[in-house]
């Protein structure tokens, strides 16, 4: 038994039932949703509309003139945490590490870090660093504006574990890392250990479990 | 200082370091930084040893430089990069 409705001046939509229906009852939402939404079922007959993406964008941060960057109130949900470097650099006189830390409703954690970062330059150099006061990301910043992207995946309960590379104009680096926080991650920092930062931005983006 | 975004409200508040993160930094300065520095300078050393120092090495193997000449790079590149307790 199908349900046809016709158009006003012609054709038809109609809506069907499988031949063998069973008893089953589908439950619209009410509104029209935003432009590019899908229906989601429920599991129990109840749909609603929901966006592709669970991806939320946190705005570009400016670095200048701060030693770090916290992002803080990152929901419980968050499963996937991209942090986004466009020319990320600490002053050129200190030689700073550039950091990564994570962090839950008792604070940033600033001990227990699994990490290890290299690079590579265009003469062949090459340097490996490793740290376990964060994910490490350059061990001897003088003025290397870092660009790209370090994602950090929750592997399960409260552990994370981190994988990354960035370029400055000669050089290409590379970072990974493992951290299990005492809680919930609420927070992630971006900061120099030494001196401030003086150009470039961080953005961050998460996605959540829905 | 510290720059703190709250990603659910967008609200960006600048904090001071407090003083646990006061102390970290005073660490690292002291006891790490030196190091930092000091394997910068290796870093650049190599670098320019690769770049200029070396091809003269070879090039008084073959008779077409002299050793001289070799040393003297070697050590205008040392002094081109010196260690912090030497500058």
């Amino acid at each position: 038994m199908a349900l046809r409705l016709n158009g006003s001046t012609s054709g038809y939509v109609e809506i069907d039932a499988p031949a063998a229906a069973g008893s089953n009852t589908l439950t619209l939402p009410d509104g029209n949703g935003t432009s590019g939404q899908y229906l989601q079922t429920n599991g129990s007959g109840g749909l609603s509309w929901q966006s592709a993406s669970n991806l939320t964008r946190v705005s570009s941060q400016s670095l200048s003139g701060v030693g770090s960057v916290t992002f803080t109130g990152i929901p419980s949900t968050a499963r996937v945490i991209y942090l986004v470097l466009d020319q990320a650099s600490a002053d050129n006189t200190t030689g700073g590490y550039l950091h990564i830390r994570l962090g839950d409703s008792g604070g940033i954690e600033t001990t227990g870090y699994l990490s290890n970062g290299a690079f590579i330059n265009t003469a062949s150099a090459c340097d490996s660093f490793g740290s376990t006061t964060g994910f490490n990301l350059d061990n001897n910043d003088r003025g290397n504006k870092h660009s790209g992207v370090i994602t950090i995946v929750n592997q399960s309960g409260n552990v994370w574990c981190s994988s990354g590379t960035t370029t400055v104009n000669n050089s290409g680096f590379m970072n990974a890392g493992r951290k299990e926080l005492s809680g919930t991650l609420t927070q992630v920092q971006f900061l120099t250990t030494a001196g401030t930062f003086d150009d470039g931005t961080a953005s961050l983006l998460y996605e959540v479990e829905s | 200082m510290n720059k703190v975004v709250n990603t659910q409200t967008g609200e960006v508040t600048l904090v001071k370091w407090t003083a646990e993160e006061i102390a970290e930094r005073e660490a690292f300065a002291r006891d790490v930084l030196p190091g930092v520095l000091r394997k910068n300078v290796e870093r650049n050393r190599a670098a320019a040893y690769a770049a200029e120092a070396d091809p003269l090495f070879f090039k008084s193997q073959r008779g077409e430089a002299t050793t001289a000449e070799w040393e003297a790079k070697v050590a205008e590149i040392k002094a081109r990069y010196p260690y912090p307790d030497e500058a």
